[in-house]
């Protein structure tokens, strides 16, 4: 495999001093691919924008090493890096027309007139803003904006583009539409785009992978599917979808790992199971679990139905468990689906043994 | 368009104070500008004459012919030159005072408001005596300079073009300097981050995106201390000693000693029209900037 575009090692960063002192990033370490589409995923405030912002080079990590391409850029200044960033508020220069703000980075980089008009109207037609060039920022829509600040930040083709929440500031709709947008362009010009955002599904659909970070931590890196469907983490399965937690025992059994609930219930682990046996935290997505008779047997947990809520597309079944706890399940309707049982009827929740996904606390 | 009709008594009391003690005197003023001046001062009512507006440039010789005369225009020049040193200066002192007030955290740049607005507290003549104590022959800097061998004899600081440029700069200064702080405070720092960005070293940032977006700030305090300079009367008195006159002097000398009211009132419109102009010119040119069309 070709080295990594980004290389980011032991990084850690604290903002104040003293009491006050709020750490940002804790000995982050990544690999991000060349062309990859790279997400920071995680709340605000855990320090996926401070990384972006290292990346930039707009701040100084207080230790650790950033390589780019193997070149060690950590003590370079912004200007000198060839990655560009598009902001969370675009920031395009509201004196200057569309055209100039696109070309921008080409007269820094001292482009011929001839040339930079060029690029400048390729630039606006790979974002589909032909025509545009001698507007002002003033009067252009959100939607255009973020499409400028875009071609502005990929008219020197860069080696890695930064992107700070650039879809937040859009409409829904205009965010799906940009989602695929962005993921057009990054594709067309095979630039490695790092994103930064706190949405979830707007990661998960257009990342090739996600890193998840919680208080200036990375707690997972991998592809959208497994991320969602092997976290390994409680943040992680919780921050991303929906999920269910069942607390058991870790045990031993002849067919491999199982999780014993209470007395009865034994529920089948994946295979490839190391951890010593003891008490255990595993999750299982709403959707993989199924609902059966009460009297399936020592398979199924035994529930009872709390109520049910038809959302068109499928139903989420909120049930509780025998111990009092909370359950969700959800079922694709289909045509000729049976009847679900009415709130109050007790059922029994089956839960294949692939579907459970034990968790690190 | 309801609300026009529905408040528009509130700028009655203005209005009236506008009309009644600026427009109404003015009129008078530019009425007076073409009238005959009377013997003892004041001005013979009825007795219309262009006099006043051709003693820019004229005078009358002994056989009433004009002649040229180009005192006056030379005290419209040095007022103009004077006005722009002063301005310049202001601009180049401002411009990293207020940079560096704009960079501070939130509590030490109130803080330097406040030091910037102390001058306001005194006088303007007292302040203006203060200089001349710092500026004459045997003064502060005149003494200590010589006490420290750096001169011989005396700088004669007081009574020139310098000594008034140099009261002029320190009394426009806060003119200056809060214009620009407020463009720059307003400045989104993010805008200077997108240009390290893209490419630009702190020169070119400086230039290409602070200056431009700067640029009201600097053209509101240019006019702010340009036009204020222009007439200035009390500096160009005490430190100019009579010898450097200004327009504000000129006008004051028609009006007092000279007894030359219409010429005194043509000198200030004279005054009043220049300046209009020069702003409308420079408003339109800057206006047109920002909201110009496609390349």
């Amino acid at each position: 495999m070709a080295a990594a575009a980004i290389d980011l090692a032991g990084l850690a960063k604290t903002f104040g001093s003293g009491e006050e002192a709020v750490r940002a990033l804790d000995q982050v370490s990544l690999a991000i691919r060349p062309n990859e589409f790279f997400t920071l995923l995680g709340p605000s405030g855990c320090g996926k924008t401070t990384l972006l912002r290292l990346i930039g080079g707009f701040e100084q990590p207080d230790a650790g090493e950033i390589r780019l391409d193997g070149q060690p850029i950590t003590d370079l200044p912004p200007h000198r890096r060839p990655v560009n960033t598009v902001f969370q508020s675009y920031a395009l220069f509201p004196h200057l027309s569309v055209a100039d703000n696109v070309g921008f980075g080409l007269d820094m980089l001292g482009w011929a007139t001839q040339q930079k008009r060029r690029r400048v109207a390729d630039m606006l037609t790979l974002v589909r803003l032909e025509g545009y060039g001698g507007r002002r920022p003033s009067q252009l829509s959100g939607g255009q904006a973020q499409r400028v600040a875009l071609a502005r930040a990929l008219a020197a083709s860069p080696k890695v583009l930064l992107l700070d929440e650039p879809l937040s500031a859009l409409d829904l709709k205009l965010r799906k539409e940009m989602q695929s947008e962005l993921k057009r362009l990054q594709t067309e010009t095979g630039i490695t785009f790092v994103f930064v955002t706190h949405d979830q599904s707007e990661a998960l659909s257009m990342s090739d992978r996600i890193a998840v970070m919680q208080h200036g931590r990375v707690l997972q890196v991998g592809s959208p599917r497994e991320i969602y469907e092997t976290p390994r983490h409680r943040f992680v399965a919780d921050f991303i979808g929906e999920i269910n937690l069942l607390e058991g025992e870790l045990v031993q059994a002849p067919g491999g790992a199982a999780l014993q609930l209470g007395e009865q219930i034994r529920l089948g682990l994946p295979p490839g199971v190391t951890r010593a046996p003891g008490r255990v935290t595993a999750a299982v997505r709403p959707e993989r679990a199924q609902l059966v008779a009460a009297s399936h047997g020592n398979g199924a947990l035994p529930a009872r139905i709390d109520q049910v809520v038809y959302a068109g597309t499928d139903t989420t079944v909120l049930l509780s468990l025998a111990g009092g706890q909370p359950f969700r399940l959800r079922i694709q309707n289909r045509t000729g689906a049976a009847e679900l049982p009415a709130p109050g009827a007790p059922v029994g929740i089956e839960i294949p043994p692939g579907s459970l996904q034990l968790l690190e606390d | 368009m309801r609300a026009r009709s529905g408040q528009a008594w509130l700028i009655l009391p203005a209005s009236l104070v506008i009309i009644l003690f600026m427009l109404l005197p003015l009129g008078l003023m530019a009425y007076v500008s073409i009238l005959e001046k009377g013997l003892n001062g004041g001005v013979v009512w009825g007795s219309h004459t262009t006099e006043a507006y051709l003693s820019f440039a004229f005078e009358r010789d002994l056989d009433d012919s004009l002649v040229l005369n180009t005192d006056y225009l030379q005290i419209f020049a040095r007022s103009f030159g004077l006005s722009a040193i002063t301005t310049i200066l202001c601009l180049l002192l401002s411009l990293p005072t207020a940079f560096y007030m704009a960079l501070q955290p939130e509590r030490t740049r109130n803080g330097l408001i406040f030091l910037v607005t102390i001058p306001f507290w005194t006088n303007l003549l007292v302040r203006n005596y203060a200089w001349i104590l710092l500026l004459r022959n045997g003064g502060l800097i005149d003494g200590l300079l010589r006490d420290a061998g750096l001169s011989s004899g005396s700088l004669n600081l007081l009574y020139s073009n310098t000594a008034i440029v140099l009261g002029l700069t320190y009394t426009f200064l806060p003119f200056m300097v809060l214009p620009i702080y407020a463009s720059l405070e307003k400045l989104d720092v993010r805008l200077v981050e997108a240009a390290f960005d893209l490419g630009a070293n702190r020169w070119q940032a400086l230039r290409r995106v602070v200056l431009p977006l700067a640029m009201p700030g600097i053209v509101a305090g240019c006019i702010l201390v340009f036009v204020p300079a222009l007439g200035a009367y009390v500096t160009p008195e005490l430190l100019g000693g009579g010898k450097s006159l200004m327009i504000g002097n000129l006008i004051q000398g028609q009006f007092g000693s000279a007894r030359n009211w219409p010429f005194g009132a043509a000198l200030a419109f004279a005054l009043l029209a220049i300046v209009l102009l020069a702003m409308l010119v420079y408003l339109l040119r800057f206006r047109q900037a920002p909201a110009g069309a496609a390349p």
